[in-house]
């Protein structure tokens, strides 16, 4: 059981993360450079603070700490927080950051209700390298179809007020150009695509190794559901070339699957059920 | 002494007037020469653009310089004073630091923030510079305007938004591709508009430019202008499928372009977003382009009102530069009171270098047997003792040359180290406090230059 001698190192990342994403929207809201940059910095003390928490999470579980619900989310923070740390050093699109933090803090505020427990249902057949790889790198792949879907979000958004000729807004200006947009979700579909596919085939063999059966699970046919609806996207855009509008309602499509694949395994699937 | 601006601009002024009145790079060198040479101007720099020719001078007496001025236009330009007498403005002190700052951050002109007027003040300074006729004064006083310019551009966002009719195209363009210089433009007729656009695309770096006209002839005259391509009216839907930007601007009176033809056009484009731009009265490109998928179309009305509101957003940003001028004018003033403190700092200098090398003479006669090197020892370390000493009290004349009781203290110090005599030689220092010049009452009519379109 957890000791929760630690618990303090979450809520502090809690109010910093607060206080970074409050900055972040100020500065969507009126421009300031040296606002942008505190919360920048901010955004490094919740990272740090969140690598603190899961070190010392893993320290006390001696597991990868990425098995029960809240972890799993906690990891999904943490990637999200450490990708859009990158992204904000290297391409500075504040908008995006901004709104993939907006979902990040919400995630690590919910989190707190879900409860840090650890499951003693949780058996020792799920230890495992094999399995650790494959659960991080579906987390990881996750995150990065999420960026790839708000970018395509952020496309039809600024596609619509072009067409419409809504160009006087803060928000029209802070979005970034249509073609950078397209590329970006592009590379990131592009990058997670693989991700995934790794995934799911290191998990098949894990299954496979250890004689579950999972052929019929609900997340297991699912996920292949999403590789297909990203494959049809890449192909698109890669083969055929394609462009705009409506590759961008694929890729929203794409990470509507992702949603429900992770709403199914919660309610229906067999299998995957206690993450 | 006092700083004076004298000159006429495009609020004071109908063009008529204005074109009289301006001056070529030549002529105003030699109307500096002219100037440098009258009675009671001390330094004086001509700003001549197209929308104002103004004096910036220092001089004896304000209305003694503001004479020598209107009789030097009257003479140079052979125009009676009375007929122009009553478009010219002056103002003086205060009021003139603040008028040239407001210049240099384009709140004057005609569009508001500009920045081709920094590059003007920049010129103004190097000509004047050249012939000489600025001292101590302008030299500090042109180059702070530059730099008051400059911040207001980095510190506020009057020059952020487009305000003519092409940069908003062309900022627009950029919020769909982002970069222009890989980008392929497509010009329709070729008429005076198309030029002004296709110069306008081209300086912005776009790769190639098609044009396309109803006679090849003439698309093949505009092509060559900017190393473009002229393209035969029956290839235009193959140019379509190719180009990311398309300008129209053709005296049709009937559409060039209608929707069937885009959605075709964007089959073969595979839907990679297209800019279209209409600029032409009646329009070239039937409306109903923007409903298909990837167009995005504009014409000229759109454009127009995109550059009225960045002209509204431009204007909110003015009461912040002018909190800008008036911090810049308080510095400009502290530096004008240090001038009261250079013969202070001179006279001591002069005085503690007379004693010290008094001083040394005797030592050097009384131990003759020193070696070059002692001597250089004893140089440096006696040197240094006057530095030491002197640096403090030269501090605090700084400090206090900005007080108001400056001139007291100031003399106090002298008292200190016995230099009064020195400082009685008359220094000539620029009066700052605001002082009336009975200015010609100028009627407040704006006398907007026609602006064109593009």
């Amino acid at each position: 059981m957890l000791t929760g001698n630690y618990i303090w190192v979450y809520d502090l990342m809690i109010f910093v993360y607060a206080a970074s994403v409050i900055l972040y929207f100020y500065d969507f809201l009126q421009s300031n450079k040296k606002v942008n940059r505190i919360a920048f910095g901010l955004l490094i003390i919740v990272w740090i603070f969140q690598t603190l928490f899961f070190h010392l999470r893993m320290k006390e579980l001696e597991y990868l700490p990425i098995m029960t619900m809240f972890e799993t989310l906690f990891f999904y923070s943490w990637i999200l927080v450490t990708l859009s740390l990158f992204i904000n050093y290297f391409y500075k699109i504040d908008l995006l950051v901004f709104l993939a933090n907006a979902v990040g803090f919400s995630i690590v505020v919910l989190n707190m209700f879900i409860g840090m427990d650890v499951k003693t249902g949780v058996n020792e057949a799920l230890h495992g390298d094999l399995l650790n790889i494959h659960i991080s790198f579906a987390i990881g792949s996750y995150v990065v179809f999420f960026l790839s879907f708000l970018f395509s979000v952020l496309y039809l958004l600024q596609v619509r007020m072009l067409k419409n000729k809504k160009i006087f807004s803060n928000l029209f200006k802070k979005i970034p150009p249509l073609d950078k947009l397209d590329r970006f979700s592009y590379l990131l579909a592009l990058i997670a695509f693989p991700i995934l596919c790794l995934s799911l085939v290191l998990g098949s063999i894990w299954a496979y190794i250890n004689g579950i059966p999972i052929w019929t699970d609900v997340k297991f046919v699912v996920s292949f559901l999403i590789l297909i609806v990203y494959g049809i996207y890449l192909h698109r855009r890669v083969a055929l070339g394609w462009q705009g509008r409506k590759l961008a309602i694929l890729n929203i499509i794409g990470f509507a699957f992702i949603i429900a694949n992770y709403l199914l395994s919660k309610w229906i699937s067999s299998f995957h059920n206690w993450v | 002494m006092y700083i004076l601006v004298v000159g006429i601009n495009y609020r004071t002024a109908p063009v008529e007037i204005r074109e009289k009145f301006t001056f070529n790079s030549e002529e105003a060198s030699e109307a500096l020469k002219i100037l440098k040479n009258m009675n009671s101007i001390l330094e004086c720099s001509l700003v001549a653009t197209c929308n104002r020719t103004e004096f910036y001078c220092i001089v004896n007496q304000i209305h003694c310089g503001k004479q020598n001025i209107i009789m030097f236009l009257q003479d140079y330009f052979g125009i009676d004073r009375t007929e122009f007498k009553s478009y010219l403005y002056a103002y003086s002190c205060e009021d003139a630091v603040k008028h040239i700052f407001k210049v240099a951050c384009g709140l004057d002109s005609m569009v508001l923030g500009e920045t081709q007027i920094l590059g003007q003040i920049r010129d103004t300074y190097d000509a004047a510079l050249a012939e000489s006729t600025i001292g101590t004064i302008m030299k500090q006083l042109l180059p702070q305007a530059v730099s008051v310019g400059k911040r207001c551009h980095t510190e506020t966002d009057i020059g952020k938004n487009a305000v003519s009719i092409s940069y908003a195209a062309i900022e627009l363009g950029k919020k769909i591709f982002g970069q222009l210089d890989d980008k392929h433009v497509l010009i329709i007729g070729a008429g005076k508009m198309s030029e002004l656009t296709a110069k306008h695309l081209s300086s912005s770096g776009v790769k190639k430019v098609y044009v396309v006209n109803r006679t090849f002839l003439r698309a093949q005259e505009l092509a060559d202008k900017f190393n473009g391509i002229a393209v035969d009216w029956s290839d235009l839907e193959e140019c379509l499928a190719d180009v990311d930007i398309v300008v129209s601007s053709t005296g049709a009176t009937d559409y060039v372009i209608n929707k069937k033809m885009m959605q075709s056009v964007m089959v073969k484009r595979r839907n990679r977003p297209i800019f279209m731009i209409d600029i032409a009265v009646p329009r070239d490109l039937d409306p109903a382009i923007n409903e298909v998928d990837g167009v995005f179309l504009y014409d000229i009305d759109e454009l127009e009102g995109v550059v009225e509101a960045n002209k509204k957003l431009r204007a909110q940003e003015v009461a912040q530069i002018e909190a800008i001028i008036q911090e810049e004018m308080e510095l400009f003033e502290s530096w004008l009171n240090t001038l009261e403190v250079i013969p202070l700092i001179k006279a001591l200098k002069q005085k503690t270098d007379d004693i010290y090398e008094k001083t040394m003479e005797s030592l050097y006669n009384k131990l003759p047997d020193l070696s070059e090197r002692e001597k250089k020892i004893i140089r440096k370390h006696t040197k240094s003792i006057i530095n030491q000493i002197l640096k403090n009290p030269i501090m605090l004349a700084k400090e206090v040359a900005g007080d108001k009781d400056a001139k007291q203290q100031i003399e106090m110090i002298a008292d200190l180290f016995g230099v009064q005599q020195e400082l009685d030689i008359k220094c000539d220092v620029v009066k700052f406090q605001k002082r009336e010049v009975k200015s010609s009452q100028i009627p407040k009519k704006n006398y907007f230059a026609s602006i064109g379109r593009m």
